[in-house]
């Protein structure tokens, strides 16, 4: 464990974070899988890890090779699902392949019957409607559903809570126009919209993330705005205006660790949130390009394919384990910030 | 002599904080009889608020009772069932708190809360209900009762209100009536009222009221015997004679003599003036419709002017909601106000917030509650040394820890603790780091806003003595707001008394107290002083 120096009042959030096993656990398997996927080109790749071939090492995932350089015929890049390439390496020398042998688009073209296949020895989750290996497609899909819920967590946090702070504290005319603005746009149809300007560009994990969080922000502005109507008539804070402090000051310094409580008390739930939005907008086909690893679309997959129950039920035990994670994350949090609470 | 009701027997009451075990209460004995009242004697931490809250069982989950018994009626109020003690709660004791603002339901009618203490305990037609919560009403005196029954909480003022909660809690008769200092939140003047009526309800309905209060002058007043309570546990129980005229425990002693007396240094007639106030308003705009138009104004302070010298204490006095807090944060610049507000030569209503910003280091403000104004969050060299970073940036680390070291010695706090945060320190402590942070801006007028009244007697009085200290030391300059008459005679040269936003009466302070020519002021002395024979 890294000695991270906390504060009095933060040892004692952590020990009563610590205290609610079951928050303690999740967060602890929650960061082990997110941990885990991290390094999921490690684990479920189509390319070894590494290669000894005619006493030199190859390691493919940094670098292409052509398939003449293990004496083959073709100028191309190596296939090493390619039974003949296996030969060749194997004669020379030696391959380490992944545990799972298949990228999140690879191709499986061996299947004993049509795709999708149910599970097997080869692709443990079995492989849907365009033959890709389930597992690994989970693995990848986890990934960036987490990485998108966190970057969309994170920047629509910071400019809730920024949106919130400057209402809260300025009072006054900036709040009620900022507080219509917010509702007009809160109201804004956010699908739509997405199903107009995915008709225009491309939408990739980029675009996704600015449309989703151009009507997104508005989740912390409540909370951050109510704690700073509170927060500012608190008597430190006139104390501090007297000690002719900047405004900034004050809102960084004084009132903002305030609303800071109630903002991370929330944030294991707008995680959750992000990561649903994307999924059901892979679902509609509004997401991500086609053929990114994404949990939406497998839960359209199975959908559409019923006689092949292992599509849909993977990818749905995979989302709701996510999401118990994370809501049990959420009550540790919130209780861990509650200081009336008895551990 | 009378029988007796409540028997409290080597009581202890502790905290549990995870693993962290704070004790309360420790191995206090206490008997309750018919009819008397008991004053239970304290500062603040001192247990006896736990003590009183364990009877009933109202303190949070947190606290456990590692040995005792409370008997009450045959029965032991730590032990029995939760359904039992609903039934002792307000049926065979009622409580009052201290603050009556909070206290009620602002959601709620008067008389529906009235009337709910009414059915939980009896069975009565809502009508018959009706006419008991009227009937209390009239009882406890309020005015015009009938339309108080369908008020709210927030028409009523603050001595109403707890006349409201008196009549909830003795609506059902009970052998016992716990006040926990019933009356620490209002007026001197309503004090006394509210005092009147619960001996005039205990003369009628003969229950036994424990009473629990820091203030030696209402147990003067009210109490048949007192009990002095210090770090949880019993110091001395006695008749107050006896008590006041020689109390056997030092603390005891300690707590009779902390009454400030005295009066301020004496001042110099000839110095300059530097602060002067001139036809100051403070006037908050009344808005109606949608358009927002102003329709009246809420006249927080009307047209007053004063001056006051170079190293003079000026007393703002009046009760709450007068005005005079409202002057003070108006001075500098913390509202808005118009009129004009000369510190030095500079005129503070002309100038932008810049120009006040730089002036800020002249001018700085204690406030009434030592914690709040503390930001729990910063250690105590944070906090004092956060004003150095604006007015003085160009010190180095070195210095600004020299700098802190050194006013802290000033105000009597020990260096080594300033890496230690606020909840480490005591109220008086509090007051003092809140007052280092203004002095080490070297400022030349400070505006103390009731600096003392939330600090318990023996406190205060080293407090003001600091103050008194500063003053001389640096020829600082007070403006001090405070209702407390005795705190006020005992440090200021000068006197201003507020109602209802003007100046009623003005002048040195001597004169005033001995010859009040308004009839407030004369009012205001009166109760003040009334338990000094004179």
């Amino acid at each position: 464990m890294p000695k991270i120096n906390l504060t009095k009042i933060n040892r004692e959030r952590w020990n009563r974070f610590r205290a609610n096993k079951r928050g303690y656990i999740s967060l602890y398997l929650f960061g082990f899988l997110f941990f885990i996927t991290l390094f999921s080109e490690l684990i479920a790749n189509d390319k070894p890890l590494l290669i000894y071939y005619d006493a030199s090492f190859y390691c493919p995932l940094v670098k292409e090779y052509a398939e003449t350089q293990f004496g083959g015929e073709f100028e191309a890049p190596a296939d090493y699902k390619d039974p003949y390439v296996i030969k060749l390496i194997n004669e020379k020398g030696w391959m380490i392949t992944p545990l799972i042998p298949f990228s999140y688009n690879t191709i499986n073209y061996y299947l004993e019957g049509p795709a999708p296949s149910p599970p097997s020895r080869t692709n443990w989750l079995g492989t849907d409607d365009r033959g890709r290996d389930v597992m690994a497609r989970l693995l990848y899909g986890f990934r960036i559903s987490v990485l998108f819920g966190l970057t969309l967590t994170l920047c629509s946090s910071a400019i809730g809570i920024m949106a919130g702070a400057v209402q809260g504290y300025y009072g006054g005319s900036i709040d009620i126009f900022g507080q219509r603005f917010i509702e007009i746009w809160s109201s804004l149809p956010t699908l739509f919209l997405l199903i107009i300007l995915s008709s225009v560009v491309q939408p990739n994990f980029w675009w996704l993330l600015g449309i989703t969080l151009m009507f997104g922000w508005m989740s912390l502005v409540g909370v951050v705005r109510a704690e700073f109507l509170r927060g500012r008539n608190f008597e430190y804070v006139t104390a501090a205006k007297a000690l002719g402090l900047s405004d900034a000051k004050i809102i960084f310094r004084h009132v903002l660790p305030n609303a800071m409580v109630a903002s991370i008390t929330f944030m294991p739930f707008i995680l959750g949130g992000s990561i649903t939005t994307l999924t059901s907008l892979d679902f509609l086909g509004f997401g991500l390009p086609v053929g990114s690893p994404s949990l939406g679309e497998l839960l359209a997959q199975g959908k559409a394919n019923m006689q092949a129950p292992w599509l849909g039920l993977s990818a749905f035990i995979l989302l709701s384990l996510m999401f118990s994670l994370l809501v049990f994350i959420g009550e540790g949090v919130r209780d861990a910030f509650d200081p009336r609470k008895v551990y | 002599m009378n029988e007796t009701i409540l028997t409290i027997q080597n009581l202890s009451v502790s905290f549990k904080m995870g693993t962290r075990i704070t004790k309360a209460v420790e191995k206090v004995d206490l008997v309750l009889k018919k009819g008397e009242t008991l004053a239970l004697v304290g500062e603040s931490g001192s247990g006896k608020t736990v003590t009183a809250m364990s009877i009933l069982r109202l303190l949070p989950q947190s606290a456990i009772y590692p040995s005792g018994t409370i008997e009450f009626g045959q029965k032991n109020c730590l032990t029995i069932s939760d359904e039992e003690i609903r039934k002792i709660r307000g049926n065979k004791v009622g409580i009052i708190f201290q603050q009556p603002m909070t206290s009620l339901n602002p959601l709620h009618r008067i008389g529906k809360q009235l009337k709910e203490s009414i059915f939980l305990h009896q069975h009565t037609s809502n009508s018959a209900a009706d006419e008991r919560a009227l009937l209390w009403l009239k009882r406890v005196g309020l005015k015009n009762p009938l339309n108080k029954l369908s008020s709210f909480p927030h028409q009523l003022s603050g001595g109403e209100r707890q006349r409201v909660m008196i009549a909830m809690a003795l609506i059902n008769e009970p052998d016992i009536l716990i006040a926990d200092e019933p009356t620490t939140a209002l007026d001197v003047t309503v004090q006394a009222q509210i005092l009147d009526l619960i001996r005039d309800l205990q003369d009628e309905m003969g229950m036994a009221i424990l009473f629990i209060t820091h203030d030696l002058t209402i147990v003067r007043r009210i109490a048949d015997r007192v009990t002095v309570m210090k770090d949880g546990r019993i110091v001395e129980t006695d008749l107050p004679e006896t008590l006041f005229n020689a109390p056997a425990h030092t603390y005891t002693r300690l707590l009779i003599d902390s009454e400030p007396k005295g009066g301020p240094d004496p001042a110099n007639e000839e110095d300059a003036i530097l602060v002067k106030v001139e036809h100051l308003k403070v006037w908050f705009p009344i808005q109606k419709g949608i358009l927002r138009k102003t329709v009246n104004h809420v006249k927080a302070v009307d047209d007053i002017s004063f001056t006051i010298k170079k190293g003079h204490t000026l007393g703002i006095v009046g009760e709450s909601g007068s005005g005079k807090s409202t002057t003070g944060f108006a001075i500098l610049k913390l509202n808005n106000s118009q009129g004009e507000i000369i510190l030095g030569d500079n005129n503070l209503n002309d100038m932008d917030k810049n120009q006040i910003r730089q002036l800020r280091k002249r001018m700085q403000i204690i406030f009434q509650d030592p914690f709040g104004s503390l930001n729990p969050r910063m250690s105590v060299s944070q906090i004092i040394g956060e004003g150095l970073n604006v007015h003085y940036p160009g010190l180095t680390p070195d210095q600004e820890e020299n700098e802190i070291i050194t006013v802290m010695e000033k105000v009597g706090l020990d260096p080594e603790t300033r890496q230690r945060y606020p909840n480490e320190f005591s109220g008086g402590q509090h007051q003092r780091i809140a007052i280092a942070r203004a002095l080490i801006l070297k400022p030349e007028f400070m505006v103390l806003d009731e600096p003392t009244s939330s600090l318990d007697r023996s406190v205060q009085f080293q407090v003001l003595e600091l103050l008194k200290k500063l003053q001389k030391e640096f020829r600082l300059t007070y403006i001090f707001i405070s209702h407390d008459l005795k705190v006020v005679k005992s440090l200021c040269h000068d006197i201003v008394v507020m109602k209802d936003g003007v100046i009623v009466e003005a002048g040195d302070s001597d004169k005033i107290f001995s010859h009040p020519e308004h009839d407030y002021t004369r009012q205001l002395i009166a109760t003040a002083f009334q338990d000094q024979p004179s």
